[in-house]
């Protein structure tokens, strides 16, 4: 072996240190690139390749090669946890407006507006033949309807602007598995591009931030991305997703397969979306039609009381709210109908077919079609006879049927939107028992202390007024609370996987800092080695000069 | 394990974010003064307080009422207290107009007085409270008593106010409850009814020129075989004859069909032309209090009245003895007594049916207690008429008309001791209610401020420590 080696040998230092030099300066660079993964060198000695039967010291080092210090089993444990935070953080966020909606730890709440309504009928009884009072009870009644129907306006509101937002979800899904797949190419041709891989890595986070996927590196390194099973990118060909809305305007999602389209509604699990789609299509709707119950029991409980009762100009079977459901009678006849909901299912909105032949009650739901037996009891009071049908969480009590009725009927969907006050002439409001210009007077307050009682009564399904709706505002509550705490505890998991993967492929300046320098010195020492040999050299040259 | 720079600054950053967004909740609840900001803060807190609230709303509105209802009844409580001064000065004019040392003109005098009395009584019971009759029913239209004919003329409905969970309270007092009554609006001589002329003969029959009062007149017992429910009921299985005497005039004989009852034969002696030209028949149901049993009796008094002593009834039957028509002989001469002279049928029961053609002219005299217009007017025509006799017993009612004001005093008492006892109970529950919502409710000051500070502490040193820490770095060494 020649002096000329110890040349080769400072040489094959000097530009491997200066590699490392450049990886920690790269990596320095990155310390706050939001999904880097720290590179490292990988230095190898180079053998001599001298066949001998002595000791021979290699050619120097060389760079056996840069890595990503990445642990694929943290970065798929990341990616599943923060997109289940994902999940929470939306859905949380979502449950603190509808909160707001039905916030009644202000001073503003729903609650009061209530007992503000019931406090003005209080107030009526009070001076029954008052205009004051009569139109004190006018406005109150009318903020109330306004109220729910803000309320009510507010969900759907909070329902389009979730559709919205769900499309721009799609639309941001739709351009990361673009990304991918270009990237996927990209490292294809080219399988050491490390810097691509953690592009790509970062971009599969984010996918699976907004809806959870499942995916794999086939031997060419290329991701194929899977939607709950169904290929998303796969083999260089992107599917596409987009997001409508369905008969029950509810949100589909299909996928744009070769040649068909394929709902995946039901794959959609876990991120952003899916959250969207719960508060959207689950959530919202319950309170929904919780508000829908509330605003339709309420009605036709006040309704029915108040037609019972006489105006100051003698009126009577008057509606105080507006009726809330369409009817249409075919044949026969009824003395009254007060209609009660128990619960709120998907056929309450459906129209009903109602047909009495004198002993037996018929009961189809014209819009699916099917029939049903309701539960029929009957009982008198005085001379009149009331038959109450039970069917499909509902209750309808008819006074005085005829032997040959037939009505059709259908509650209006999106009921609170329809709450409404009716009566326009304060002298119409029935605050009286009887008939105050023939039978009593115009300080008969019977009826108004009635319809005060309500507040008192179990009007709405089982509950009374005021507890169904505490009820809804403790359930959003309990919903939101426990979201919240969901949403910390995956916050603190994501926090704990975030730790460990740092501790592998996470940049810690100053363990830069002292590779800096130690590269730097074995850089000098190289160095150092080369102008050694050139010493070495000179001696030699000089013996010869 | 390795802390990697960029992890350092994500979990100090988050560290803080935790303790500014505590601090700002921590604010904003010192601020608003309120524990509970969202339903999710406290979802069973919640639902308390939105009870709390409704209690308290509706408690505020239930102390109006009370008001309202303790304005109405004390109002009821004055008026009556006026009242009750009419009748003691009616009582002193009555008992001045039965002084045998006046003169006609002296009595048509106090009549004035007593006019004026009644017209005071009655503008006392219209009187009217924020629209309101409170000795009136649900009418506000027209005054519930008429001021010329004495008529009640407004319904009976009594009004309540709700004045407490469950609880409520009369807030008006219909005056036919002590005052004065209704007439049917068809009765022709409805004008009359209160205000009656005096000895007015509502019979038209011009035989009987004087209506007969029953201020005395001869009373049947009730029978041995118990009292007579149904006026209509057979009372004489035979029939046979009475024979009617009033003083020295001349005898008149009434024939009484076999299975009479108690108003054929009143109807047979007030049809026949002579006999009622001396005596009057009526039934009345004597029973004390309306919940008694009935007892329907005969009772002849003569005309003109005040002298039903000197009637003599003799009985010619084969009815047995101690029964049927047996039981109405009157003849102490020969010892055939069976019913008794009453001075005063007083303090037993009106006719009660109305169309009995005696209904008012009975209980002409008859109502004046209980009706305090009727006694006023009883007073005032006993005087015009100089009637010393009427004079003398209107001095009587007085008493029992102040003993009926009194207990309407009571009544009214009774009520607004509910509505003061409801309305201390109210007050006592709003306290209660407030002080559970604000337990349930309201930020603890004190604890949030010393939370805040805490935190405060921490937030500083966090900021401390991550200036130190970040200050130096090894590179700041490496030079």
């Amino acid at each position: 072996m020649g002096l000329t080696a110890i040349f080769d040998i400072g040489k094959s230092g000097v530009l491997s240190y200066q590699k490392a030099l450049e990886v920690v300066s790269h990596n320095i660079a990155n310390a706050a690139t939001e999904g880097y993964t720290r590179q490292d060198v990988i230095f190898q000695n180079m053998p001599s390749g001298v066949t001998s039967a002595r000791g021979v010291s290699g050619r120097g080092v060389s760079l056996a090669d840069i890595r990503r210090m990445y642990d694929a089993f943290l970065e798929l444990q990341l990616k599943t946890e923060s997109s289940r935070l994902a999940y929470w953080n939306v859905l949380q966020k979502g449950l603190v407006r509808v909160e707001n909606i039905f916030n009644d730890a202000s001073d503003v709440a729903l609650s009061n507006t209530i007992n503000d309504f019931f406090n003005a009928w209080q107030e009526l009884s009070q001076n029954p033949a008052g205009t004051a009072e009569r139109s004190l009870l006018l406005a109150k009644a009318e903020y109330l309807a306004d109220r729910i129907n803000i309320s009510y306006k507010s969900l759907i509101d909070e329902r389009q602007e979730l559709y919205v937002d769900s499309q721009n979800l799609v639309a941001e899904i739709n351009k990361y598995l673009d990304q991918i797949n270009e990237l996927n190419e990209k490292i294809a041709a080219s399988p050491g591009a490390l810097d691509t891989k953690d592009l790509r890595e970062n971009l599969v986070k984010k996918l699976n931030d907004i809806v959870q996927i499942s995916y794999f590196e086939d031997i060419s390194g290329r991701y194929t991305i899977l939607l709950g099973g169904m290929p998303l990118v796969d083999g260089g060909k992107v599917y596409y997703l987009n997001v409508k809305l369905d008969s029950n305007q509810n949100m589909q999602f299909n996928l744009e397969s070769i040649s068909t389209t394929i709902d995946v509604t039901s794959l959609i699990q876990g991120g952003k979306l899916k959250a969207d789609k719960d508060l959207r299509d689950t959530l919202i709707p319950n309170y929904m039609n919780k508000l829908n119950m509330f605003v339709f029991d309420f009605t036709e409980a006040m309704n029915q009381v108040h037609r019972q009762g006489y105006g100051l100009d003698g009126s009577t079977g008057e509606n105080f709210f507006n009726k809330l459901y369409d009817i249409d009678i075919d044949a026969g006849s009824f003395g009254d109908i007060i209609y009660k909901m128990t619960d709120t299912n998907t056929y309450t909105y459906d129209e009903y077919r109602i047909q009495f032949d004198g002993t037996n009650w018929a009961v189809t739901d014209n819009t699916t079609g099917s029939s049903f037996t309701p539960t029929v009891t009957s009982w008198t009071e005085g001379t009149d006879t009331y038959y109450k049908l039970s069917f499909n969480d509902m209750e309808i009590t008819l006074k005085n049927p005829s032997n040959n009725l037939d009505f059709t009927f259908q509650i209006k969907a999106n009921t609170a939107i329809y709450f409404g006050v009716s009566i326009t002439d304060t002298d119409k409001i029935a605050a009286a028992g009887k008939n105050p210009l023939t039978v009593s007077g115009p300080m008969d307050n019977e009826n108004a202390r009635a319809i005060y009682g309500l507040l008192d009564d179990k009007i709405i399904g089982s509950s009374k007024p005021i507890d169904y709706y505490r009820t809804i505002v403790s359930e959003i509550g309990v919903y939101s609370s426990s979201t919240q705490t969901q949403k910390s505890f995956q916050e603190a998991l994501v926090e704990e996987i975030k730790k460990l993967r740092q501790d592998a492929s996470g940049v810690s300046l100053d363990e830069e800092a002292v590779n800096l320098i130690k590269f730097q010195k074995m850089y000098e020492a190289s160095a150092r080695v080369i102008r050694v040999a050139d010493e070495i050299l000179s001696t030699i040259f000089e013996m010869v000069g | 394990m390795k802390v990697t720079t960029g992890f350092f600054y994500e979990t100090f950053l988050r560290d803080l974010n935790r303790q500014i967004e505590a601090m700002y909740k921590a604010q904003r609840q010192l601020a608003t003064g309120k524990r509970v900001l969202s339903p999710g803060d406290d979802p069973v807190g919640i639902a308390r307080i939105i009870k709390y609230k409704v209690d308290l709303s509706a408690l505020s509105e239930y102390k109006r009422a009370n008001n309202t209802a303790k304005l109405y009844n004390s109002s009821i409580e004055n008026n009556i207290e006026n009242l009750k001064n009419i009748v003691v000065k009616a009582k002193q004019l009555a008992v001045q107009g039965s002084s045998d040392t006046l003169s006609p003109t002296d009595r048509l005098a106090l009549a004035k007085e007593v006019e004026s009395l009644i017209q005071r009584s009655i503008e006392t019971v219209n009187t009217k409270i924020s629209e309101r009759y409170i000795f009136g029913g649900y009418k506000t239209d027209s005054p519930p008593v008429n001021p010329l004919t004495g008529l009640y003329e407004s319904d009976t409905n009594i009004q309540y106010l709700d004045i407490s969970f469950f609880l409520y309270v009369e807030v008006n007092l219909p005056a036919t409850e002590f005052f004065t009554y209704e007439v049917d609006p068809a009765d022709p001589d409805r004008s009359l009814k209160v205000f009656t002329p005096y000895n007015y003969n509502f019979t038209g029959n011009s035989n009987a020129p004087y209506d007969a009062d029953p201020l005395g007149a001869l009373l049947m017992p009730q029978p041995s075989g118990g009292a007579i429910t149904n006026p209509n009921d057979t009372f004489t299985a035979n029939g046979g004859t009475l024979t009617i005497k009033l003083g020295d005039n001349e005898s008149v004989d009434v024939t009484i069909d076999p299975n009479s009852s108690l108003n054929n034969i009143r109807d047979a002696i007030n049809n026949n032309p002579h006999a009622s030209n001396y005596v009057k028949a009526w039934v009345v149901n004597v029973k004390k209090n309306s919940t008694d049993p009935d007892d329907y009796r005969l009772v002849i008094g003569s005309v003109p009245n005040g002298k039903s002593d000197m009637i003599r009834i003799d009985v010619t039957t084969t009815d047995a003895s101690g029964t049927g028509l047996n039981l109405l002989a009157y003849n102490p001469e020969s010892g055939n007594v069976s019913m008794s002279f009453q001075e005063n049928i007083n303090g037993y029961n009106y006719i009660t049916d109305p169309t009995d053609p005696n209904y008012y002219s009975f209980n002409n005299n008859y109502l004046n207690e209980n009706y305090y217009l009727r006694a006023l007017h009883f007073l005032k025509v006993a005087l015009e008429n100089n009637d010393q006799g009427r004079i003398q017993k209107a001095v009587g009612y007085f008493d029992k008309i102040a003993d009926n004001l009194y207990r309407q005093q009571s009544i009214i008492g009774a009520r607004l001791n509910k509505i003061e006892s409801i309305s201390d109970y109210n007050l006592e529950a709003e306290t209660n209610t407030n002080q559970a919502l604000s337990d349930e409710q309201n930020a603890d000051a004190l604890q949030i401020i010393s939370e805040l500070n805490q935190r405060l502490t921490v937030l500083q040193a966090l900021r401390v420590t991550l200036t130190d820490f970040f200050r130096v770095t090894l590179f700041d060494f490496l030079r």
